[in-house]
């Protein structure tokens, strides 16, 4: 069985091979351009594929469409669109030895391609990468400084800062509200934070209670992909400050008909929990540790509705294969009321991979230097292309000597010599 | 990230055929412009191979190489187009076997 995805993939590959023939072996100049700008349109539509849709649209605008407009203005311009038939080839051997060294080329390439292992590899992040998530409930927005350098600002409550890539190593981290000053008096937490290897990390601010104050949670959480199982990892922290212990634990509860599934015993106050799903819809639950067994004890065995009130649910959330979910429970105190609140947050470590923001980014943060090169080397493009055709236009000096010449009663060159001769033979008959 | 469906094995497969389809025109054809077609889509073939490990590494820094190689690309179709109008202009010819001048 053929997916969809790959039924369109073989289709638009079969289409850009076709294109590529047909460009190869038209007659036409211009029918080559046409089937080129197929060729082009296929592979924009392969990028699509490859969840590269910003280099879709300048696949389509820049090669499809500029480049290939070049093209076509060039050659409709010399009128070089009829390919004359090659009535001598110069080196006669070079189509047969062409074919035998692209077929061997072709067939090295191919093998190599299909023994590679590169299905068994796993994208890695090659750092550290970390980020911090706000979870004290009724508190201001925070900045996050590591070493002194402010890396997360303006982070409110119930947010996740974004991936923060980090050289491995230990830093000091130091939290304090949004825009003070950072002075030791304004620091709401100080702590170490240890970088190692390719680790996932989330540091979950919590509020602190044996001691007042702040303290953060680091939650390791893997987001490699696991190809060989299809379970997505959810990771649970129990965030709602409370005195004494008050552990929690967590069901699904996706089929309402039947007893909930508790997945997680006993969860105290600051503790994480590790759950591998597998991938589907699930309704989660988390409830004061013991309610669902004093419920099912409750119950007995009648076909009653089960009274049980979670603490909070969230619902239908797709868990997919190979994501990490992230899911911190905490209070809301938004409106007034204090209630229990989750906050979701996928692990995914690039979340803006291909888009348009993402590439933003990077161009002007690590590649600036490159892109700057790249915008020289096209205006030195352009002014080149205006050197290469200006027309050469004969100098001003040569013109002035050429009309004067074909003026009347200007000697012309033989006149000239004759009279040099007649000049010279008067001087030797003197 | 998901298990990608089409795997990237065929993608490069894929940007292969096209890169030899590329270089049998550069090798083949005579017309100039033919040959610059065709190293076109040769280079069309690496940027896919390149968005296709892209993909498998989960980089972005990939999709801005294969950006960077468009802008490079272009700058070299418009110098390219402009030797060959150059070159048309005295021979009257893109057939690139009557530009032997140079051979000794």
């Amino acid at each position: 069985m053929v997916g969809t995805e790959l039924a369109l993939f073989i289709m638009i590959g079969a289409l850009s091979i076709l294109a590529a023939v047909m460009m190869l072996i038209s007659e036409n100049a211009v029918h080559s351009a046409l089937f080129l700008i197929v060729n082009f349109a296929c592979v924009a539509f392969l990028y699509l594929m490859l969840s590269a849709p910003f280099l879709f649209a300048v696949q389509i605008t820049v090669y499809a469409g500029a480049i290939m407009v070049l093209f076509l203005f060039v050659i409709m311009l010399m009128g070089a669109e009829r390919v004359l038939p090659q009535e001598t080839q110069r080196f006669p051997w070079l189509s047969s030895a062409t074919l035998g060294i692209t077929m061997v080329l072709l067939f090295v390439a191919g093998l190599a391609i299909i023994r590679s292992d590169l299905g068994d590899s796993e994208p890695k992040p090659s750092q550290p990468i970390f980020r911090f998530v706000h979870a004290v409930a009724g508190t201001d927005a925070v900045d996050v400084y590591i070493n002194g350098e402010r890396v997360v600002s303006d982070l409110e409550y119930r947010e996740a800062s974004d991936f923060e890539k980090f050289p491995a190593g230990s830093y000091t981290a130091q939290v304090i509200p949004h825009n003070a000053d950072l002075v030791p008096e304004n620091v709401l937490l100080e702590t170490p934070v240890f970088l190692a290897g390719n680790g996932v990390i989330s540091y979950v601010l919590t509020p602190d209670v044996a001691n007042g104050g702040v303290q953060a949670l680091q939650v390791e959480g893997r987001i490699d992909a696991n190809d060989e199982k299809d379970f997505a990892r959810l990771t649970v922290v129990h965030a709602i400050p409370c005195a004494a212990a008050c552990p929690i634990e967590v069901a699904d509860i996706t089929e309402p008909s039947d007893d909930p599934q508790v997945l997680v015993k006993s969860l105290e106050y600051g503790q994480v929990a590790h759950l591998e799903l597998q991938e589907g819809d699930y309704t989660l639950a988390a409830y004061n540790q013991g309610d669902v067994r004093a419920a099912l004890d409750e119950r007995g065995d009648t076909d009653e509705k089960l009274n049980l009130n979670a603490l909070v649910e969230i619902d239908d959330k797709v868990v997919d294969q190979n994501t990490g979910v992230l899911w911190v429970v905490t209070q809301d105190t938004t409106g007034g009321n204090v209630r229990p609140k989750i906050l979701w947050f996928a692990l995914d470590n690039n979340p803006d991979f291909g888009s348009a923001e993402g590439i933003g980014q990077l161009l002007f943060t690590d590649y600036l230097l490159p892109f700057e090169v790249i915008g020289l080397l096209l205006l030195t493009a352009m002014v080149g292309v205006i050197v290469l055709t200006k027309q050469h236009e004969t100098p001003k000096k040569e013109r002035f000597r050429r009309r004067m010449a074909n003026v009347a009663g200007n000697p012309t060159v033989e006149e000239y010599m004759q009279s040099m001769r007649k000049n010279a033979a008067d001087s030797s008959g003197d | 990230m998901n298990k990608p469906e089409v795997a990237t094995e065929l993608f490069v497969l894929l940007s292969a055929v096209l890169f030899t389809l590329g270089s049998m025109g550069v090798l083949l054809r005579r017309n100039a412009i033919l040959i610059f077609m065709s190293i076109e889509l040769m280079l069309n073939s690496a940027n896919l191979a390149l968005v296709a490990f892209a993909r498998q590494w989960n980089q972005t820094d990939a999709h801005l190489l294969v950006f960077f190689v468009m802008t490079v690309a272009a700058a070299e179709v418009a110098v390219g187009l402009a030797l060959i109008v150059t070159i048309y202009r005295t021979k009257q010819s893109t057939d690139v076997d009557d530009l032997h001048s140079l051979q000794g």
